[in-house]
Parts: C-alpha cells; sequence; structure tokens
C-alpha cells in the first residue's frame, strides 16, 4: 500500500471499527441473557399477569413430544455430553415444559468428574438418621419459600379451574384427570406438602408423597435399584430425589434428541486422506 | 548350445560335476554376509534407549512390584512428552471380596447414546478415526430382541422411536470369555474381579480375539488414535484408560479407573434414565444382586455358554 | 573351504544362473511386483492397518484369506509325497522333491501374509517360546506357529539333505530322509487341521463352527496345491532336462479328483445342514450366494463362479479321456485353483464377518494396498521356487540316476520335440 498517507489510513480504519461496533452492539444487546425479575417485583405485582420474563406461554399439548425444536445446542459430531446445569430453571431461553423437563436429564462434565470418597461403608453406619442424603429440591430461581407470597393460611380456593394470575406455566400432566394441585400440596401451608393421609411433610422428603402412588417404584428407589446412579457401588449410597429428574408436575419424561450416529465402516479413512 | 555334442535344450544347461566358482562368488557372498550384519548392528545402536526399552517391555503379569512402579513412571512421562499434560497411571489391583456385574435396563433406555459418549470422554478414545466401546442397536418391538433386525446407525431427530426400542452392547466381561482364550500370546486375561483387560504394551495386533468375541465387543486402532488435548482424561489405569498406540486392540474395562476406587462407572452415571446398574456380584447387598433378585435377567446370546457379568433386563 | 559352505555358494550360483535371457526376464518381473509390494507395505507399516479395507466389523480379510489358502498348498505336498514314499511309485517318487520345495515356498508366503496383517509387527516375537510368552496349548495360533515351523523345518531339512546328496554326486540317504519324510505327512495334515481349528473354535462366528470345517480345509487343500505342481511340471518338463512321465501328471490329476468329489460332497453337507434347518446360520451363505435380506451381495459372483469351476473341473480329472487330454488337463488345473483360491480365500473369510456379531453389513471389499502386499508375497514366494527349483534342475534332475532315487540305471533321455523350446512361455503359476 504504498503511497497511501498514514492519516488515510488511520482514517479507514478508524471508520471500519465504527461500522463494526453499530453491527455489533445491537447484536449483543438483542441476545444478552436476560436476569428474572426479584420476588419483591413479583410480590408487587401480584394482581397482574406474571412479570417473569419467561412469558410466552407454554406449549398447548400436555403430552410430549414437544412442539418446539428443544432449545439445546445440538452437539457437534463427536462433541461432549450437552453441558447444561441439571434441574435448575432460570434459563430463560426454555418456555416450555418438554425443554426443562429435558435439561433435568442432562449431565454436565462437572458432575461426571466431580470427586466422590468411595470407602466402603458398613451396615450400620448407613443406617444413620439421614438414611437417603437427597439434594436439595430443583426449584424454579425464587420460587420457595412459598409462604413469601401465600402468607395467609385461611386463603385457599380449592376449587379445581385453570390458574390466571400465578404460575401459568405449570400445566398438570399426571395422575388421574380429578387429580389437581391440591392432591400434593398443602393449601393451608404451601411450604409443606400433605400427605393422602393426611400428614405434612417437607419437599426434602417428596419421595414419601411420590411413594403412595408408586410404590413399586419407592420400593426400588429405596433399593439404589431405580433411577440414575452417580458417586460410589462402594461407599456411601448418593440418593436423588424423584423430582431432581421426574418433572412433578409433567413426570413423562420427553424424548431427547440422540447423540451423532457412529461412524461406518466405510466412513472411516486414514487421516491422510479425505 | 551343445557340451557333449547332444542338443540341448537353450534354457538351462544342466552341468554334470557342480563347480564351485572359485573366487568371485565366494566374495560377493562375504560381502553380502557382512552388510546385512552391520546392518542389524547399525539399526539396534541408531534406536534410542527409549526405544530399546519399549521394545524390550515384558508383559504385564511378569512385571514384580518394583518394574510395575517404574512402568508407570515411564508410562507417564511419556504421555506428559506427548500431550503436555500431567498423567496419572494407576495400576490399582482388584478389589477383595469383589467382582462387578452390571444390569441394563432395557425396557427404560431411550437410545439417547450419551453413555457413549460420556464413555468416550472418560476413556481417552479415539475421536479420529471414531472408536466407541457401547455400540447402540435399535431393535423393532414387534420383533423382540433380534439381530437381524438391528440398526446401529439410527439418528431420528429424536429418540425413543415409535415402535422400537434400544439395545445397549458393550463387553460384557464373560467369565467364559472367548477371546482370551484365542489370543497367542495372552496379552489379555481375565482378572479376579471379573474385568477382562488388555496388556497394551504386549497386544501384538493379530485380532483373533476380535474374530472370537461374539458381541462386537472389541475394537482395533487402525492407526495411531487421535484425541484433541483438551478432552484428554489424565486419570487413568494402565489396564484401562491410559492412551493407547496404533495397531492394538482396546475395549470396555468397566472404567476400571473408577471402579477399583469405588466409583461407578461413566456410562452408568450419565445415563439420564437410570437405565444401568452397577455394583459388586459377591454382595447381597448390592444393587446388582437386588436386581437378578427383583426382576428378570437375561443374558445376551446365552447359547454361546459364555457366562456374561452382563445382565439386561426389564425393569418395567 | 568346507563342503556346506561350497554347497551354499555353489547352490546361490547355480539359482542365478540361466542359459535363458527368459529366465532372468521373469525374475526382474518378480522382483518388480516384490518392489510394488515392498512400497506397498511401507506406506501400510507408517499409517498403519488403516490402509486396508479391514475395519472392526470385518477385522480379517485378504491377508488371512491368502494365508488360508498358501497353508492348503504347503499341506498339498502330501498328494505327491504319499504315492511317492508310502507306496513306492516310481514316476510320481522322481518328482516328488518339487512338491517339498513348493511346501517349503508355501509355508514362507504363509508366514509372510500373517506378517503384513498383524498391526504391531515389531512384537512378534511375543509368540514365540522362550523370548516371548506363547498362549500355548489354549491358543489355536500359537499351535499353528509351532506346526507351520515344524513342517517347514522338516521339510527344509529333507529338500536340503537331498540337494546337498546330490550336489556330492550320491543318492541321498534312505534312514535319514524316508523317516522325516514319513513324519512330514501327518504334519501337513496337522498344519491345515491346525489352522481349520482357528476358525472352527470360534463359537461366535456360525459359519465357521462347524466340524466340518477342518475336513473341507483338507480336501480343498489337495485340490489346489497339486494344481500347481501339474501346471509347474509341464513347464519344467519343456524347458529343463527333469522327466516328468504323463503317468504322473494323470495320477495326480486322478487323486484331486477324488479330493475334489469329497470337498464337493462336504460342501454339500453343509449347505444341506444349513439351508433344511433354516436356522439363523443361513444368513451368511446368503451373504455368499446372495438372496439374503441384505441386498447385493458384491462376493456372489466369486462364489458362483468357485462353485462351478470346481464342479467342472472335477468332471474334467474323473473322466479318464479329458483328464488324459493335456489341454482339458490345463484348463481343469487352472478352473480347480481359482475355484479353490476363491473357496478358502474370499469365499470363507468374509461371510464369517457379514453380518457382524451385532447383525451390522459392512460390504468389504480388499483395497489397493492390500492387492500391492499380496501381489509382493505372491512375488516373494514365486521367486523363492524359482530359485530353488533352478537349483533342483542342476543337482538333482541333471543325473537321471539320482532323479530316480532307488541307483537303477534311467531310461534314456527322451529327445526334446523340435520348436518346443520356444514354447516354454508359459510360466510357473
Amino acid at each position: 500500500m504504498t503511497g497511501v498517507s498514514p492519516r488515510l489510513t488511520f482514517r479507514r480504519a478508524f471508520i471500519g471499527a465504527g461500522v463494526l461496533l453499530a453491527i455489533a452492539v445491537p447484536l449483543l444487546l438483542f441476545f444478552a441473557p436476560k436476569h428474572s425479575a426479584s420476588p419483591d417485583q413479583r410480590a408487587a405485582g401480584q394482581g397482574q399477569a406474571a412479570t417473569v420474563p419467561s412469558t410466552p406461554p407454554p406449549a398447548a399439548a400436555p403430552a410430549p413430544p414437544a412442539t418446539k425444536p428443544p432449545a439445546t445446542k445440538p452437539p457437534a459430531a463427536g462433541a461432549a455430553p450437552a453441558t447444561t446445569t441439571k434441574g435448575a430453571d432460570e434459563d430463560p431461553t426454555l418456555h416450555d415444559l418438554a425443554a426443562r423437563s429435558r435439561r433435568r436429564l442432562e449431565t454436565t462434565q462437572a458432575e461426571l468428574h466431580q470427586q466422590f470418597d468411595c470407602k466402603p461403608v458398613r451396615k450400620d453406619e448407613s443406617a444413620s438418621a439421614d438414611q437417603y442424603p437427597v439434594p436439595n429440591p430443583p426449584f424454579t430461581e425464587g420460587i420457595f419459600p412459598c409462604t413469601r407470597c401465600h402468607d395467609r393460611p385461611d386463603d385457599h380456593n380449592e376449587t379445581k379451574r385453570t390458574l390466571t394470575l400465578q404460575h401459568t406455566d405449570i400445566k398438570l400432566v399426571h395422575g388421574p384427570r380429578e387429580q389437581w394441585c391440591y392432591g400434593c400440596h398443602n393449601p393451608t401451608n404451601r411450604d409443606m406438602l400433605r400427605l393422602a393421609g393426611g400428614r405434612l411433610i417437607s419437599f426434602d422428603d417428596s419421595y414419601e408423597l411420590c411413594g403412595q402412588c408408586h410404590g413399586p417404584k419407592l420400593r426400588d428407589w429405596r433399593l439404589g435399584i431405580h433411577g440414575r446412579r452417580v458417586g460410589c457401588w462402594n461407599g456411601k449410597r448418593q440418593y436423588l430425589l424423584c423430582v431432581n429428574c421426574h418433572s412433578p408436575h409433567a413426570p413423562h419424561f420427553p424424548k431427547l434428541q440422540p447423540k451423532p450416529r457412529p461412524k461406518k465402516p466405510t466412513e472411516i479413512h486414514a487421516r491422510g486422506d479425505r | 548350445m551343445s557340451v557333449d555334442g547332444k542338443r540341448r535344450l537353450p534354457v538351462l544347461q544342466p552341468t554334470p560335476e557342480p563347480q564351485a566358482p572359485e573366487g568371485a562368488s565366494r566374495r560377493a557372498f562375504l560381502k553380502l554376509m557382512g552388510a546385512a550384519a552391520a546392518t542389524g548392528m547399525t539399526s539396534l545402536t541408531a534406536c534410542t534407549a527409549e526405544q530399546r526399552e519399549r521394545f524390550f517391555r515384558k508383559h504385564f503379569k511378569e512385571l514384580s512390584a518394583d518394574e510395575l512402579k517404574r512402568r508407570l513412571s515411564i508410562l507417564e512421562a511419556e504421555y506428559e512428552k506427548e500431550y503436555g499434560k500431567k498423567f496419572r497411571v494407576g495400576a490399582e489391583p482388584p478389589i477383595d471380596g469383589v467382582v462387578f456385574a452390571y444390569g441394563l435396563d432395557i425396557s427404560r433406555c431411550i437410545g439417547c447414546r450419551r453413555c457413549v459418549y460420556a464413555c468416550v470422554d472418560e476413556n481417552n478414545q479415539s475421536r479420529d478415526p471414531q472408536i466407541h466401546y457401547i455400540t447402540v442397536l435399535e431393535m423393532e418391538k414387534k420383533h423382540g430382541v433380534d439381530l437381524h433386525h438391528a440398526n446401529e446407525y439410527y439418528e431420528p431427530e429424536q429418540v425413543p422411536r415409535e415402535g422400537h426400542f434400544y439395545f445397549p452392547v458393550a463387553c460384557q466381561q464373560c467369565d467364559n470369555p472367548p477371546c482370551t482364550k484365542v489370543c497367542p500370546v495372552g496379552a489379555t486375561w481375565k482378572e479376579a474381579d471379573g474385568v477382562v483387560v488388555i496388556d497394551y504394551d504386549w497386544c501384538i495386533g493379530c485380532r483373533y480375539c476380535m474374530a472370537a468375541c461374539p458381541y462386537g465387543a472389541r475394537h482395533f486402532n487402525w492407526t495411531s488414535p487421535s484425541i484433541p488435548k483438551d478432552e484428554l482424561n489424565t486419570n487413568t489405569h494402565i489396564l484401562g484408560n491410559r492412551p493407547r498406540i496404533q495397531g492394538v486392540v482396546e475395549k470396555c474395562h468397566f472404567c476400571l479407573q473408577r471402579t477399583r476406587n469405588g466409583r461407578y462407572p461413566a456410562c452408568v452415571e450419565v445415563c439420564p434414565v437410570g437405565a444401568r446398574k452397577f455394583g459388586n456380584l459377591l454382595d447381597p447387598e448390592s444393587e446388582i444382586r437386588q436386581v437378578i433378585e427383583t426382576k428378570r435377567i437375561f443374558i445376551f446370546k446365552d447359547d454361546l455358554n459364555t457366562h456374561p457379568k452382563f445382565f439386561y433386563f426389564y425393569g418395567l | 573351504m568346507p563342503t556346506p559352505l561350497k554347497f551354499i555358494i555353489a547352490s546361490a550360483a547355480a539359482a542365478l544362473k540361466s542359459r535363458s535371457r527368459l529366465y532372468y526376464v521373469w525374475l526382474a518381473f518378480l522382483l518388480a511386483l516384490i518392489a510394488i509390494g515392498a512400497h506397498a507395505y511401507a506406506q501400510q507399516y507408517r499409517d498403519g492397518l488403516i490402509r486396508t479395507a479391514m475395519r472392526d466389523d470385518v477385522s480379517w480379510g485378504f491377508y488371512i484369506g491368502n494365508f488360508t489358502f498358501m497353508v492348503g498348498v504347503a499341506a498339498a505336498a502330501v498328494v505327491l509325497v504319499i504315492p511317492a514314499y508310502v507306496y513306492n511309485w516310481k514316476p510320481i517318487k522322481e518328482i516328488a522333491l518339487i512338491g517339498e520345495l513348493l511346501a517349503i515356498t508355501a509355508i514362507i508366503m504363509c508366514t509372510l501374509f500373517v506378517t503384513v496383517d498383524i498391526g504391531n509387527p515389531l512384537r512378534i516375537w511375543h509368540m514365540f517360546p522362550l523370548v516371548g510368552r506363547p498362549n500355548f496349548p489354549v491358543s489355536l495360533l500359537a499351535w499353528d506357529v509351532v506346526v507351520l515351523t515344524a513342517y517347514l523345518v522338516l521339510n527344509a531339512v529333507i529338500a536340503t539333505h537331498i540337494m546337498y546328496k546330490s550336489y556330492q554326486n550320491k543318492p541321498y540317504n534312505r534312514r535319514f530322509a524316508v523317516p522325516l519324510i514319513l513324519i512330514s505327512i501327518p504334519t501337513a495334515v496337522g498344519i491345515h487341521t491346525v489352522t481349520a481349528f482357528l476358525l472352527a473354535g470360534l463359537p461366535s462366528r456360525s459359519y465357521w463352527n462347524a466340524a466340518i470345517l477342518a475336513p473341507r480345509f483338507l480336501t480343498s487343500a489337495f485340490c489346489s496345491g497339486p494344481a500347481i505342481i501339474l501346471i509347474l511340471l509341464q513347464i519344467l518338463r519343456r524347458t529343463t532336462r527333469i522327466k516328468v512321465s504323463n503317468d504322473a501328471l494323470f495320477k495326480i490329476a486322478e487323486l484331486m479328483a477324488y479330493a475334489m468329489f469329497v470337498n464337493l460332497f462336504l460342501f454339500g453337507a453343509e449347505i444341506f445342514r444349513d439351508y433344511y434347518s433354516s436356522t439363523r446360520e443361513i444368513i451368511h451363505y446368503q451373504y455368499l450366494f446372495g438372496g439374503g435380506p441384505y441386498g447385493h451381495s458384491p462376493i456372489a459372483g466369486y462364489a458362483w463362479f468357485s462353485l462351478l469351476a470346481s464342479i467342472v473341473s472335477f468332471l474334467i480329472f474323473l473322466i479318464p479321456k479329458t483328464r488324459k487330454n493335456l489341454v482339458a488337463l490345463n484348463i481343469g488345473a487352472v478352473l480347480i485353483y481359482f475355484g479353490v483360491y476363491i473357496e478358502k480365500g474370499v469365499a470363507l473369510v468374509i461371510p464369517g464377518f457379514t453380518p457382524s456379531t451385532l447383525g451390522q453389513i459392512y460390504k468389504y471389499a480388499p483395497s489397493s494396498i492390500e492387492l500391492r502386499v499380496s501381489i509382493g508375497v505372491f512375488g516373494i514366494g514365486a521367486l523363492l521356487f524359482t530359485l530353488m527349483v533352478n537349483v533342483a534342475t542342476k543337482f538333482l534332475f541333471a543325473n537321471p540316476k539320482l532323479q530316480n532315487h532307488d541307483g537303477h540305471e534311467a531310461e534314456p533321455a527322451a529327445e526334446p520335440a523340435a520348436g518346443n523350446a520356444e514354447e516354454s512361455a508359459a510360466q510357473p503359476a
């Protein structure tokens, strides 16, 4: 580029940078992750439509497969498994139940490689008070404790209806058609669950509730032969809550996109010739 | 043309008394011998000490405790040099009183193949050319477990597909393995905890074991394996997932680097629907024994009498 | 200089000398083949066996097919040895050595085919006793190493002894050689039985897992090896002073006819069992002959040709009129050679792997490198055989007394027909 003055080059660079910024900044702003509203905002907004940014209405069809394609990126051929955080619903780009259920099923690399101290356990050691050490229930962020909003124990409308003010994203596809929220939730204290006999249990022991109808599954779960196993075969058994994998409101597993098929023998070549 | 007056054919002239050609041939012969000897010596001395060590490596079972330690550190140094990462190559022995067994619930498997790729990541399998220890077969419900209607290369948009079910197969860690019988050099054998292992420093790559395996579980490094450096798993076992070389056979080894330290194999942990079970067959309280007790298990190709430690069952 | 060294040097000289330019052209051609093979093998050694068309689903292919065929050829020396030394039949006794030389060549080719098929050739010493750790007696491959080496050593010792003695212009020592020769008969049966057991012992491959495989191997071997000898003897008869009576040729052909009959019968028995019982195993035969659920089979053409060639050549060798017609005899020999080559190569190894143990189909066909390496190995074999036969013609067959092996006066040498000298264009197969 002989013959071009330095001032001209600098000007061209300046203009070019400006154009790039003009394109990039709107794109970044458009695709930036949004943060969910704080509980106070929601409490203040009681009586209005939910301001949770996951606003677009959920999928109408109650049963999977989802009408929308899964929001997780399709994995590249031979790549590591999709790495999304399991169980927590704070990703606002996922609107529909099926996608949320799907994310419960995925495992992160970090989980696969997390450290466990797998020392053999003597029988009396395992029969401790905390016999089923489960993780925290996978609540949507900010949703618990329920009594932050439901602070009036006498205010409970037990008529079966479609909710329009809050929890509009929950579609109950679980159990017989007569089933409704208060089949499991406790109307007088929303921070507890209600067993069929009336006994109240914490959300941390929700498996007891599931086991009322799904007895054989609970039995198998206790033995360690139902559900995902993580951790030590030769140490203290790690348990997951039922709801860590099964959405309590739409427990049927959604279909998943399979990982890429293996290469056929005709597709395997020396690295030199492609 | 004629030596003694008779007509002779032009091609070969038979000589009644073969005479040793003096001088010239003998000199040529000795020259040739000298050259051959020189080449041999040169090639031996031209090898580096590392190459000589690698050539003369002993079979794993013949290593004393010290030699094993030395072998592990040699391997770690080799891998560090090649991949630029610090490797741990362990040699955990089988745990006393433990025989591993595996359970697979084919009423639950949805054919998502997350186990396949978790295994690839965990066990340093070659990405190019591709090696998968686990093969998932898509089968038709109306035919049941029928290999003539099985497809390894299914790729629908979503799984499970209507009318189909899924059947993953990997090394069954047989108790009567047909593969260990046929190895001509004894490079593969069954360990005390039931896992069939391969000594990658001893395997000559004849692939007889691959012909012998009824489950298609063994895979060969047709060329040198290649793994992206950032996807390497540096926590390895010498008989398990340490990086392999061109020309050796490899297969599932129940994630020795995990299981001999009390952990589940990678495929068990990643399965999103909980179709995989693992445990100690000798412990009546173990999960796999509970499965055998409460579910109905069946053996794949049991007519071949291989006695696998891989139990398929229908949990639902 | 001690006589053994003299003998080695004399043999080397004799092997390389010939009055015919055609001989040197032949040698140059073989060296060119060997060069092609060596170049191809260098590529394969560097990049690994991925340069072949073998993959996990079909993990043995062209090389092992050739190996199996050449073991059969090696075992076929028995077809000459039994009439010569067990029945003392003179016409064949004169030429039995050619069979032994062919056996040596074939065994060396077998070893080469296995070596090029191995993923880590530098580790081959792991298989040898004392230095390595062979899995003997459980592994059939370890057995194969033992019996192949034993057969090679036996034949090498016998052939060297006979040639050394004839170099010294003496008849060979019967008390030394004949027991060894007689031992080589069960050893020949042994090498091919072990090779058959290698395949038949695998429960995972139902196409091979049959007791009938070992007898089939032996009978097909006894057809194919002598076919080479038939053609070769006719060439040698015209280009050298070696006397080969037509009786010898016809007797060999007759024995081959019987062997082929048993071969076809055993094949028929296999076909009946599989197709009549109609169990899962027929899927492999369907891949071989076509008609299965997996569509077009790339090897069906070869399989049908092989079957037809075997039947036609059987008939040619059976009917005395066609057997005793040299033209028909040679056509039959070529047909039987290729028929068995396909039967023991393509039609044996590939359907065993297709469909795979998990029911998947990979339609294997050898790659260019596999073909070139195999051509190189055949070149090495042909070269070795040419050189050894050249030495034999100079040392043994030059002297009719020695050729007869029994010290009697030989028949007067037949005058070569005019013009035959120039017809020696056909080369050993």
